[in-house]
């Protein structure tokens, strides 16, 4: 995506056999903002959503995404195919009224394969701007350990009072204090949220987009803060006797 | 809209990352005078095997060492470390893809107390890298509205080490400001560019093959074509072609 991100969200749609338009479900953490961006999770990147159900295994080609503006009433379709798979990436900058907004399955052929599967959206909200002048960033480590389904972060004292503007996960074979990292492949089952100084601003997404090399556009954040000590990591792993160590590197100005 | 990072100097350095954990220093870049814009390590992969510019070793594979670990720490000329532990999976080019973060430093950097920390397991091979610094040192040339032309020359290399002087390609460019550089996928080399005030140093052909936002184009320059070349480094034999826009 590109601007400057201040939240997201992930919403889960499970489909069923003989449905094909599903009503957005109504969140009032969207209430009055600004979507800059919507992201499709393939199952090949996200196989489980953070609640634990199939993501929907077929081609995003299926599907369409009609999404209505809340000031002009106006409805906008897109291809959920193209949200997935263009290299310029589709421009979005509407304030969206979701409970008059669908997905819709277009291509219901083999409900056996799809039926109780779920499609897994990312609202990406914010503002539309110049994402890559930050004059002065400092750049610092983040090591998060992993060792029950959900744990909080344990930032360093550094990242008090800091600025964030990008959280970068990378897969370095060993962290700077010597301990095995994960690599890319067992990233697919963790979802981050992050949290600001009195509410959720980043809820479940995957931690693949925090993998910030892997996109053709990298995003930055539009927060004063993250409360780290209350933002958490959910893994959907079922064997936790083996810790995994995450490696982040926080930009901040 | 792309905009690419425009590079007006770039330094070349080869490193030697041996096995172990070890700190490397980078006190040998003589840079410290200078506004630093980025540093990015260069990698070769797999598919697309490179030989070092300046030694003519193979640039290792990154991403085919095993588990290996490479942090950049950088120190500014006020004595701030402002960038600590930062992942080298965030800042390698890989010699066919565009996994990594564009970023700016905007400072002007203490290299005597900056260094690489590595983590690299006993039993892998050392690793020979390349580092390149993105400098400034004068004001850019602003061209809005400039009409620009083109050429583009095909090119066959028939050894793995290969040095191509642009001044035979391209004649007619002796004294025009170049104002861009693209090349097809198959350009497994380096251009070393030789400007009136700066110089692009055994510049990877791969920054200028990204298409992405993170693409990679020079400052429009004037350029010794007779001293500047495209260095073929690669078992590849495949034809590729190079196109230098100018101001006609």
């Amino acid at each position: 995506m590109t601007g400057l991100v201040s939240g997201a969200i992930g919403v889960e749609i499970t489909l069923q056999r003989g449905q094909t338009s599903y009503r957005l479900p109504a969140m009032s953490a969207f209430e009055g903002k600004q979507i800059i961006s919507v992201s499709y999770c393939n199952a090949n990147n996200v196989p489980r959503t953070s609640s634990g159900k199939t993501v929907f295994p077929l081609s995003s080609d299926r599907l369409e995404l009609c999404l209505s503006d809340i000031h002009s009433g106006m409805k906008r379709k897109y291809s959920v195919a193209d949200i997935e798979n263009r290299l310029d990436q589709l421009p979005f900058n509407q304030t969206i009224d979701f409970r008059n907004s669908e997905l819709v399955l277009i291509n219901p052929d083999n409900p056996d394969i799809w039926h109780d599967t779920t499609v897994y959206l990312i609202f990406w909200y914010g503002i539309n701007a110049d994402n890559s002048q930050f004059s002065k960033s400092i750049i610092l480590p983040l090591e998060v350990t992993i060792n029950s389904p959900k744990i909080f972060f344990q930032p360093p004292l550094s990242l008090q009072n800091t600025h964030p503007v990008q959280l970068m996960l990378t897969f370095p074979g060993f962290t700077p204090s010597g301990r095995k990292a994960i690599d890319r492949s067992s990233v697919s089952d963790k979802f981050i949220t992050l949290a600001g100084k009195d509410k959720m601003l980043f809820s479940q997404i995957p931690a693949y987009y925090f993998c910030q090399s892997h996109l053709k556009t990298p995003w930055f954040l539009d927060l004063p803060s993250i409360d780290f000590e209350k933002s958490s990591i959910i893994s959907l792993k079922d064997d936790f006797s083996e810790a995994e160590v995450l490696f982040f590197n926080l930009m901040c100005v | 809209m792309i905009m690419p990072h425009e590079l007006q100097n770039i330094a070349c350095f080869e490193i030697t990352v041996p096995t172990g954990t070890n700190i490397i220093s980078l006190g040998h870049v003589n840079l410290n005078d200078r506004l630093i814009q980025s540093v990015y390590l260069f990698s070769s992969t797999e598919d697309v095997m490179l030989f070092s510019p300046v030694s003519g070793k193979q640039v290792s594979a990154l991403a085919e060492t095993g588990p290996c670990a490479i942090y950049l720490n950088l120190t500014d000329s006020d004595n701030e470390q402002f960038v600590r532990d930062y992942s080298s999976g965030n800042f390698t080019i890989y010699s066919e893809m565009d996994h990594f973060v564009s970023w700016r430093i905007n400072r002007k950097i203490d290299w005597k107390q900056s260094f690489l920390k590595t983590i690299i397991p006993d039993k892998a091979s050392t690793l020979n890298l390349l580092m390149y610094i993105a400098f400034e040192n004068v004001a850019s040339m602003v061209l809005s509205g400039n009409v620009v032309a083109e050429k583009t020359v095909n090119l066959t290399p028939d050894n793995d080490i290969q040095d191509f002087y642009l001044d035979t390609f391209f004649p007619e460019l002796t004294d025009k400001t170049i104002t861009g550089i693209n090349v097809s996928n198959q350009c497994n080399g380096y251009f070393d560019l030789h400007g009136q005030n700066n110089r692009l140093e055994n510049v990877p052909a791969h920054f200028f093959a990204i298409k992405s936002s993170k693409g990679f184009q020079i400052a429009p320059m004037k350029i010794d074509l007779k001293k500047t070349c495209y260095l073929h480094r690669s078992f590849s034999r495949e034809s590729f072609s190079i196109t230098l826009s100018y101001l006609p």
